[in-house]
C-alpha cells in the first residue's frame, strides 16, 4: 500500500474524526449535566447546516462564511435553550432527576417534528454552498478546503468549550450540577438555569457541526439521521459521560471509518463503526472511559 | 435581635399515606446552636427538607427572617443564607476540595472575584483543617473528610444565617469530629450564624448546643437543654418504647403523659 495515499485516509479520517468529536461532546455534555439523552442531536446538526445555508445564499454571500458559523451557531443554541425551557423543563417541574423515558419521548417527537418542517419550509432538496476555501496542499497531498476549515472550527470549538468547562463560573457551576444535582441545588445553583445553558451549548456544538459540514455532506431534512447514530457509536465506544473519551472515540471512529474504505471497501463506510462497536463492547463493555455503574 | 431567626408554624408533610412531619411549630433565635435529636424514622431529616426547600410542606409555614419561605425553590432559599449539609455527604467527586468550596460562589446571587472567593474558601479549608488537601479530589477522601468537606461547603455559602446540618458526625473520626466541633463554634461566634443539628451523638451535642430538640413520629416532643430532655419520660418512651409492667414507679407515669402529647399512636409497625 502506498504510504502517501495511507497518510492521505488518515489525515481525512482525523479531520473528519473532528467533527464527530463535535456531536459526541454535544451528547455527552447534556447527559452529564441534565442525565437525559437527547435523541434529536442529529436534527440539531441538519438545523445548523440549513441556518448557515440560509445565511450564506440569502443574506451575508458565499465570501462571509466565517461570519456565518458563529451565527448558525448562535441560533440553533438559542433554539435549544428555547426547546429545553418550553418543552423539556415542564416535564420535570418538582422533580430533582430527569425522567429519562420522558424526555427520550419528548427529543424523539422532535426528531419528526424538526424533519418534516425542514421538509415544509426547504422541499426535500438536498442544498450545499460552495466550499469554504480552496483545497489545502497538505505535503503532496490536496485536501478539501472545507473539511481543512471544518477541522479548524470544531478544534477551535472544542477549546473555547473546555476553556468555559474547566476554568470558568459557568463551568464550576456546570461540572457540580453534571456530578451531584441536589448538593449543587443546596449550594445555591439554579438547576433551570443551568439546564437550559448547558441543553443549548450541547446543542449549539452539534449545529456547529452542521454548519461547518454544509459544504462537505449535503444540507437535506434527514441529514442529522446519521450523525446522531455516528454520535452514539463514539459515546459507546468512549463511554457514556466521559468527555475525553468522547474526544478519543470521535477521531478513532473518523480513523477506522476512512482506514476501512481505504482497506476494505468504501461501500461499507458507515459500517466500520459499528464493528469497532461490537469489538469494544465485546472487549470493554463500559467503553474506554465509561463510568462502571451510574452512581446514584 | 429580639425576634426569632427561623418560625415553623404547624408544618406537616405526609409522604403517601405516612405523616412524616406533623404540626411542627417552633422557633429558632438568632445565632442559637440548637440540637435536634430523635428515633430513626420521626421526620428529622424530612424537617431539615421543608426548611431547606428540598420538600414542600402540605400545610403550614417557614418563616425565615421575618419573611416566608413558601413556595420558594432550594436555591432561592440558599440565597437567602440557608445551608444544609446532607447524610451521605453530597460533595463534587470530581473536583478538588477547593473546588467544592469555589462552587458555591457560582450561585446566581453571588458574584464575587476570583481572588476574593478562593481567598475566603482557603480560609475556610484553614478552619476545618482540609488546606493540607486542597488540590486532592474529593473523591479520594475518606468518609469523614468528605463530612468536613460538606460542612466547609455549608460554611462557606453566603450569605449565611443559617446551618441545617444532618447527622454531620455519624462515622467521623473523633478527630475530624473535634474539628468539625470548632468550625460549627467558630462560625457561630464569629459571623453570629444559626445552626440546626440532628445528630444522635450526645456527648458531642452537650458541647455544642444550648438546647436541644426532640421529634417522634413526626412531631416535636420536647425541648430544652440536653439533660433535661434526656431525663423527660416522653423522650425516654420515644427512645426506648413503652415502658411494660416490670418498670419502676418513675418510668411508669410515661404513658400518661405521652397520652396527652401528640405521640398517642399506636406504633405503626412498618
Amino acid at each position: 500500500m502506498d504510504p502517501t495515499l495511507l497518510t492521505q485516509y488518515v489525515l481525512a479520517g482525523l479531520v473528519i474524526g473532528g467533527i464527530y468529536c463535535l456531536m459526541a461532546v454535544g451528547i455527552t455534555f447534556i447527559y452529564s449535566v441534565m442525565k437525559m439523552i437527547n435523541w434529536a442531536m442529529g436534527e440539531f446538526y441538519m438545523i445548523g447546516g440549513y441556518v448557515q445555508y440560509v445565511l450564506i445564499t440569502a443574506w451575508l454571500g458565499p465570501q462571509r462564511w466565517a461570519l456565518a458559523l458563529p451565527l448558525a451557531v448562535l441560533t440553533v443554541a438559542a433554539l435549544g435553550m428555547l426547546v429545553q425551557r418550553l418543552l423539556l423543563q415542564p416535564m420535570f417541574a418538582g422533580q430533582l432527576e430527569r425522567l429519562d423515558e420522558y424526555a427520550t419521548i419528548v427529543t424523539i417527537s422532535l426528531t419528526v417534528l424538526f424533519r418534516n418542517l425542514a421538509v415544509v419550509l426547504f422541499g426535500p432538496y438536498q442544498f450545499s454552498p460552495r466550499d469554504y476555501a480552496p483545497p489545502v496542499q497538505l505535503g503532496p497531498l490536496p485536501i478539501n478546503g472545507s473539511r481543512v476549515v471544518a477541522f479548524l472550527g470544531a478544534a477551535v470549538l472544542l477549546g473555547l468549550f473546555a476553556l468555559v468547562v474547566r476554568r470558568t463560573w459557568l463551568g464550576l457551576a456546570l461540572r457540580s450540577v453534571a456530578q451531584n444535582r441536589l448538593g449543587a441545588l443546596a449550594a445555591g445553583i439554579n438547576l433551570s438555569r443551568i439546564d437550559m445553558l448547558a441543553f443549548g451549548i450541547g446543542v449549539g456544538l452539534a449545529g456547529a457541526a452542521g454548519a461547518l459540514l454544509a459544504p462537505v455532506f449535503l444540507v437535506y431534512p434527514e441529514s442529522g439521521a446519521l450523525s446522531t447514530v455516528k454520535g452514539f457509536e463514539i459515546i459507546v465506544i468512549g463511554g457514556l459521560g466521559s468527555l475525553p473519551g468522547s474526544i478519543v472515540g470521535g477521531f478513532l471512529l473518523g480513523l477506522v471509518e476512512s482506514l476501512g474504505s481505504v482497506l476494505i471497501s468504501p461501500s461499507f463506510r458507515d459500517v466500520y463503526g459499528f464493528g469497532l462497536l461490537l469489538l469494544l463492547l465485546a472487549l470493554r463493555p463500559t467503553g474506554l472511559w465509561g463510568e462502571q455503574a451510574r452512581e446514584a | 435581635m429580639d425576634d426569632p431567626l427561623l418560625i415553623l408554624d404547624g408544618l406537616h408533610k405526609s409522604f403517601g399515606g405516612v405523616a412524616a412531619v406533623r404540626g411542627v411549630s417552633t422557633t429558632l433565635a438568632r445565632g442559637e446552636i440548637r440540637g435536634l435529636i430523635g428515633p430513626n424514622g420521626s421526620g428529622k431529616t424530612t424537617l431539615l427538607n421543608l426548611v431547606g426547600g428540598q420538600t414542600r410542606p402540605d400545610r403550614g409555614w417557614v418563616v425565615l427572617a421575618g419573611r416566608s419561605l413558601e413556595g420558594q425553590p432550594p436555591d432561592a432559599i440558599a440565597a437567602r443564607g440557608v445551608a444544609r449539609t446532607f447524610q451521605l455527604p453530597r460533595v463534587f467527586r470530581h473536583m478538588t476540595v477547593l473546588e467544592n468550596l469555589l462552587v458555591v460562589v457560582c450561585a446566581d446571587h453571588r458574584r464575587a472575584g476570583w481572588v476574593e472567593a478562593r481567598r475566603d474558601a482557603e480560609a475556610l479549608l484553614r478552619l476545618v483543617h482540609l488546606d493540607g488537601l486542597a488540590h486532592a479530589e474529593a473523591r479520594t477522601l475518606s468518609g469523614g473528610q468528605a463530612m468536613l468537606l460538606q460542612l466547609a461547603r455549608c460554611l462557606a455559602q453566603r450569605p449565611l444565617v443559617l446551618c441545617l446540618l444532618d447527622e454531620p458526625f455519624a462515622g467521623v473520626h473523633p478527630g475530624i469530629k473535634e474539628r468539625m466541633v470548632q468550625a460549627i463554634h467558630e462560625t457561630n461566634r464569629a459571623h453570629g450564624v444559626t445552626f440546626l443539628v440532628v445528630s444522635h451523638e450526645m456527648p458531642t451535642l452537650r458541647r455544642l448546643a444550648g438546647r436541644v430538640s426532640v421529634m417522634h413520629n413526626g412531631a416535636w416532643i420536647a425541648d430544652g437543654p440536653l439533660d433535661a430532655v434526656a431525663r423527660d419520660p416522653r423522650v425516654i418512651e420515644a427512645y426506648l418504647g413503652r415502658p411494660g409492667p416490670g418498670h419502676g414507679p418513675e418510668e411508669g407515669r410515661a404513658p400518661g403523659r405521652a397520652a396527652d402529647g401528640h405521640s398517642g399512636q399506636p406504633r405503626d409497625p412498618a
